[in-house]
């Protein structure tokens, strides 16, 4: 009996955060810095820095296929397939081994390992506006969101200063300045589309992509070397990731105890205090059940993970799972629809080149629907652009040329002719019927209830589509490019890998998950801060709001813990 | 989506070929693909890629020692339906050199090669629009594609091919957006 109750305090602590990636890291950062002992669980294997990243000085030479996927990797992953490739495909689950249920297509692109996604994301790192915290507000979907930027203005301060953020400041209401590291360059051809759009369209700016890849030095990571080789893993620390910034300074507190292997199935809950007591969790590899205990819980599982633990977490109390008694847990499932754009040809410039692998492109910040005269009749919110020129590569010019022989090989080896790729990410809206449940007969290897995913893209998308085509090839056309052709692939949810909403923030607890201080509003020692507690979507890249609302919600939490309020 | 994934969808509509297909040659397309032929074929597969991308001032196909490459993506990154056309082109290239030359095209002139891989160029070039397309959909990329592609793919990526053929720089360290051509500049290996 002494045994157990000794055993029970060794696996209590003051803070449980589930989950590693962009937004757990954060969580475990500032805990621990912060004095609490934190528990950090992740479920799939351990990624240390730099020692782990088994490809990142790989040429291309040692890859036995060049870099391609082979039909196996297809057969076998046909929705991680579409996202790894040969150099990459370690930090990506195995599909056959994670199921979940698909009742519409949709990806869902995972990463089970310490680091999470944070090892292979797109890095680009946007703020969100007013115009983002109070559209839902305005136009009707969806609930308000109960904070506004001047609320997470200090703590995107906060976190890009740490996290290390390379930007051009623009001055753009719709799209706020960050404490920007210096910002990478464009090369000639962006420069003169800059300079086009600037002249021809009114309002409309392109930027240097705002990136987590350092531009000088910072914080004892080394800048980037321009290899444009990051989802393998950083041997230079050289882009932000729970690896190589917020995991190592959680851990130099000396407070923070990594679990991996540790998949959560539930959530714990006392009624009598009405509070969570801790965490069930299933060794992944031994399949051994352990709980564990702490005064408070940050849920960082991604935002179909985070649904799932909500919802499985059934009790008395909470037969619906834990803060489901409105029945919202894992509804409003949102994801930027994008694989839409326009890409053209420049004739010119021909005695220009660059140098480096620049792990960028250029931005165009939303431009539509801002209260102006380029507002829509036609659809709400807005889209912004990525995109890039090159010269086009051996890849492009060995398909493109007909032919064979000593000519073919010449046009082969040079640069080729000057393009440019744009491509739109647009906001999704909030709808109650895309959402996450829990399969009630299929089961994984651990024996948990799969989850199943509903999403579609409705008729304000659908509409926004044509324009976010329309607009590219509009501005390119008008640019000076020629052969300008739009696109218009066929999107799948999920495939931008930006899942949001299953949690969502709001005032009343009747019409939403989370508090302003992403606290379950009916258990208020459960914290959620990733992606799911996104009440709209925006039309910006999502991890950098992520980020700010940890760093806030920590804050928050620990404030209240101190005062004896959770 | 970025757009390598674009130019990786232009592979996929590089579109099927315009020989005839019909009777026993389609139904051979479904039927499991001899494989062990690919090892047999080597020499002749290696000087096609020879043909294709020869020796010149900087090394060829051969020289970046690309056949294995091409064997192991046919083996293991090439549909069923292509790996059939792949096979039964190589054979249609030695019935060709065969019935022209009365020898095997290994055996044949640098001139007599170029005259076949110019015919099977021809030959299999890709149907434009949407007949390529459905055309590719049913009956995949053709073989002198095929053969192109992995060629050019084995080569630039290869040490011989990335380093000596195209501009290789392992770790950049910094980025310059407007720099003048060198003369000679050869295209980066790596994007």
């Amino acid at each position: 009996m002494n045994l157990n109750i000794k055993s029970a305090q060794q696996r209590t602590y003051d803070a449980i955060v589930i989950g590693s990636g962009i937004s757990g890291g954060w969580a475990a950062k500032e805990l621990c810095e912060k004095g609490l002992k934190t528990l950090v669980l992740e479920r799939g294997r351990n990624v240390e820095h730099v020692k782990d990243y088994v490809t990142t000085l790989k040429t291309p030479w040692e890859f036995p296929h060049g870099g391609l996927n082979t039909e196996k990797d297809f057969a076998e992953d046909p929705v991680q397939s579409a996202e790894y490739d040969e150099g990459n495909k370690h930090f990506f689950v195995r599909d056959k081994e994670h199921p979940y249920i698909q009742e519409k297509p949709f990806h869902w692109v995972r990463g089970y390992q310490v680091g999470g996604r944070s090892l292979t994301w797109g890095r680009q790192s946007y703020r969100l506006s007013d115009l983002d915290f109070e559209a839902n507000g305005k136009d009707g979907h969806g609930v308000d969101w109960p904070i506004r930027y001047k609320d997470l203005a200090p703590w995107y301060s906060y976190v890009e200063q740490f996290a290390g953020i390379s930007g051009q400041p623009e001055g753009l209401a719709q799209l706020p300045d960050g404490e920007f590291l210096p910002p990478m360059e464009m090369n000639i051809l962006e420069k003169h589309f800059r300079e086009q759009v600037k002249q021809r369209f009114d309002g409309r700016c392109v930027t240097i992509g705002r990136v987590a890849n350092l531009t000088r030095g910072w914080r004892g990571r080394t800048p980037c070397q321009y290899r444009n080789l990051c989802s393998r893993g950083c041997p230079y620390g050289g882009y932000f990731s729970s690896n190589a910034a917020t995991l190592p300074a959680a851990a130099a507190t000396g407070n923070m105890t990594l679990r991996p292997f540790s998949i959560v199935s539930e959530i714990l809950y006392d009624k009598e205090k009405g509070k969570a007591n801790g965490v069930r969790v299933i060794d992944a590899e031994t399949h051994e059940v352990i709980d564990f205990y702490a005064k408070i819980v940050f849920i960082n599982a991604s935002t179909i993970g985070s649904a799932f633990v909500l919802l499985h977490s059934t009790s008395d109390a909470f037969p619906q799972g834990l803060g489901n008694s409105n029945d919202l847990v894992g509804r409003h499932l949102m994801d930027h629809h994008f694989k839409v754009g326009a890409m053209g040809d420049y004739h010119g410039m021909e005695d220009w080149y660059y140098e480096g692998r620049r792990p960028t492109g250029i931005y165009i910040p939303r431009f539509r629907n801002l209260g102006d005269a380029a507002s829509r009749q036609d659809y709400l919110r807005g889209f912004g652009y990525q995109g890039y020129a090159e010269r086009e590569g051996w890849m492009y010019n060995g398909l493109t040329e007909d032919g064979f022989g000593k000519s073919f090989k010449d046009k082969l080896l040079r640069p080729g002719k000057w393009a440019f790729w744009l491509g739109a990410w647009g906001e999704t809206l909030p709808y109650a019927d895309n959402r996450v449940t829990l399969d009630t007969t299929q089961k994984d290897k651990w024996g948990l209830p799969l989850a199943k995913v509903a999403f579609s893209i409705r008729d304000n998308e659908k509409t926004m589509r044509k324009d976010m085509q329309h607009s590219a090839a509009e501005m390119l056309e008008k640019s000076g490019f020629s052969n300008v052709s739009g696109f218009d692939y066929n999107y799948v949810g999920g495939e931008c890998v930006h899942e949001m909403g299953t949690a969502r923030m709001g005032r009343d607890p009747k019409t939403s998950v989370l508090n302003g201080n992403n606290q379950l509003h009916e258990v208020k020692n459960v914290f959620i801060t990733d992606g799911s507690s996104m009440t709209s979507s925006a039309c910006q890249n999502p991890s950098l709001t992520y980020m700010a609302l940890t760093a806030r919600a920590c804050d928050f939490a620990v404030g209240e813990l101190k005062k004896g309020n959770l | 989506m970025n757009r390598r994934k674009a130019i990786g969808s232009l592979f996929l509509l590089a579109g099927a070929g315009a020989a005839a297909w019909s009777g026993i040659r389609l139904r051979r397309l479904y039927s499991t693909p001899e494989l062990e032929k690919l090892k047999a074929h080597q020499t002749l597969i290696t000087e096609l890629a020879e043909t294709i991308i020869p020796a010149t001032d900087t090394p060829g196909a051969k020289a970046a020692g690309v056949s294995p490459f091409i064997i192991r993506m046919i083996e293991d990154c090439t549909p069923k339906k292509e790996q059939n056309r792949f096979i039964m082109g190589l054979d249609e290239v030695e019935a060709y050199a065969s019935q022209h030359y009365g020898h095997s095209f290994v055996r044949c002139t640098i001139e007599q090669r170029e005259v076949i891989a110019g015919h099977f160029e021809r030959r299999d070039r890709p149907y434009k629009g949407i007949a390529g397309k459905i055309s590719h959909k049913v009956l995949g990329d053709s073989f002198f594609m095929i053969m192109k592609k992995y060629t050019v793919i084995g080569y630039c990526t290869s040490m011989e091919g990335a380093t000596r053929g195209l501009a290789f720089d392992y770790v950049p360290g910094h980025y310059a957006g407007s720099v003048r051509l060198k003369p000679g500049q050869k295209a980066w290996a790596t994007e």
